[in-house]
């Protein structure tokens, strides 16, 4: 009986986590909130423009979109193997996010170019969003 | 001559004020009725000089009369004509930023390099021919010669505008604040209330200089744009070309979805144009990129500003452009913002500084975008599926004069 109380409760316990984090990382081109044991990236409309959030483990908000890039051109996000945010628009441009290593803090680099096959992570050449990619 | 005088000295004198330039001639002559020998001595000039060193005249265009002087031995002002601007006295054409204006001809030397704002005017005119009411100190674009209207920078910047039409029919008055945020409120008076605002606006304009300096007043009535821009013929150049998308909306072949035909434009290049690039640098292209007022007073406004720039001088660069929209349904919204991948909001021209501590950029922009519609986003509107497209780049050009205002 004492076990079974016990696992009740820790069915409970569970019931009350958020959502499971289950998300491998890797492309996102819909809206939504995608968690995994590192980020949970939040990916909403506002207007007309695209806004993105991406909080880590302390639900400190890591990285906030800064640019307003508009839902009416093709857009993704990825996720990569360094925990390195991607941020594509056809609407804008594509940026960045890199952590870094001494601080950090997640800085954002704009790319003032069409990004190549060997700019990016392979990964991300093998993802739909390929289409950013010259 | 007797050895003693018959009669003492007298002295004798005389003054004169001049009140031209000219010359004097003075002469001694011995007027008596009977031969009386008479002895001058110490004949002396004095000319006591006057505070006044420089007088002109002018005729309308901008020529001094005969009646011009400047005191001899002395450096005369030659910024007093047309606004403050410099006057050659060596090839007596005036000394504009980006041009020579000859006040004999009453014709500049080279050609308007706003030339395609003003299509209907010859590029070589002074002031829009109307030398009484204008002024153009910076030889690139006439300005309001009694108020000189610029649009102050983005801390006290604010433009109104009166429109109507659209779903609502409702007259919205818009002020762009700092931030570039838009707040407006609405009434609905009738139109012949709606041209007295104008024409009150116009007066008010006209007598009270602050009131120029923070607005601008623009009538909308569908189709057609009354812009009282403190008189300019920016008001005709609106109106012919508001004129001209209501005429290509009426007969255009498109769906009706588009607010502009620009929109229209780019939608169709879109699903025919099988990635085609486009250069659009025509007169009609110019003048919608020029009409955008947030692209104009917020955009660039604000990055020329964030330059710091103190002197005169060439100035380029490129930056994130913006037009203020976020829709599908017209160019403006299509453009969105320019995209850095081809290029951003590139920009190469001059940097004037001018004598009132404004600083007029005239620069020549190039809006580098790519279109490549999301159209699940449309959802049934447009019915997705129907119009497959092909992606491609395009490349707006065009000419503009912005003035910023300290504070």
């Amino acid at each position: 009986m004492r076990l079974y109380v016990l696992f009740v409760l820790l069915f409970l316990l569970q019931s009350c986590k958020e959502p499971a984090c289950d998300w491998k990382g890797g492309e996102i081109i819909d809206y939504g909130t995608y968690c995994n044991d590192d980020f949970k990236i939040k990916v909403y409309k506002e207007g007309n423009f695209l806004r993105y959030e991406v909080e880590n483990k302390k639900d400190d908000v890591a990285i906030k979109n800064d640019m307003d890039i508009s839902v009416f051109h093709h857009w993704g996000l990825f996720l990569d193997n360094d925990k390195s945010v991607w941020v594509f628009s056809s609407d804008i441009g594509d940026a960045v996010w890199k952590r870094d290593s001494v601080t950090g803090e997640y800085r954002k680099r704009m790319f003032h170019h069409f990004l190549t096959r060997d700019s990016v992570p392979n990964e991300l050449y093998a993802s739909s969003l390929k289409r950013f990619i010259k | 001559m007797g050895a003693t005088p018959v009669v003492a000295h007298d002295l004798m004198s005389r003054e004169y004020t001049i009140k031209e330039a000219g010359y004097v001639f003075m002469y001694v002559s011995n007027e008596n009725a009977t031969l009386v020998d008479v002895y001058f001595d110490d004949v002396v000039m004095t000319h006591t000089k006057g505070n006044v060193v420089q007088y002109n005249e002018y005729y309308p265009f901008g020529l001094q009369t005969a009646n011009s002087w400047t005191r001899e031995n002395t450096t005369g002002n030659n910024f007093l004509g047309n606004g403050g601007t410099e006057l050659n006295t060596t090839s007596n054409l005036y000394d504009l930023a980006y041009r020579n204006y000859d006040p004999i001809l009453g014709r500049m030397n080279q050609i308007d390099p706003m030339a395609t704002k003003y299509a209907s005017l010859t590029p070589y005119n002074f002031s829009f021919n109307d030398p009484v009411t204008f002024t153009d100190p910076s030889g690139a674009d006439p300005e309001y010669g009694i108020t000189r209207y610029t649009y102050d920078d983005r801390v006290d910047h604010y433009r109104g505008q009166f429109y109507s039409g659209g779903s609502t029919s409702a007259l919205r008055f818009h002020t762009g604040g700092r931030s570039g945020g838009i707040t407006n409120w609405s009434y609905a008076p009738s139109f012949g209330q709606l041209v007295q605002m104008r024409n009150d606006a116009l007066r008010l304009s006209l007598s009270v200089l602050a009131f120029v300096q923070k607005y601008r007043l623009e009538v909308w009535e569908q189709g057609r744009n009354y812009s009282d821009n403190e008189g300019s013929v920016e008001f005709h150049h609106q109106y012919y070309f508001l004129k001209s998308i209501s005429q290509q909306q009426q007969t255009g072949n498109g769906p009706g979805w588009f607010d502009d035909p620009q929109g229209e434009f780019f939608f169709d290049h879109w699903r025919n144009g099988k990635g085609q690039e486009l250069n659009l640098n025509s007169a009609e292209w110019s003048r919608y990129m020029r009409s955008n007022d947030y692209l104009a007073n917020v955009s660039i406004a604000s990055h020329l500003y964030s330059l710091g720039i103190k002197n005169s001088g060439r100035i380029s660069g490129s930056f994130a452009g913006k037009t203020g929209k976020d829709d599908w349904r017209s160019g403006y919204g299509m453009l969105n913002g320019s995209n850095a991948r081809v290029g951003g909001l590139q920009y190469a021209g001059y940097a004037h500084v001018n004598s009132n501590g404004s600083i007029s950029y005239l620069l020549n922009f190039t809006w580098n975008d790519i279109m490549d519609p999301k159209l699940s986003e449309l959802g049934d509107r447009v019915g997705s599926a129907l119009f497959p497209g092909t992606p491609y780049t395009v490349h707006i050009s065009w000419t503009d004069l912005i003035t910023i205002t300290p504070k």
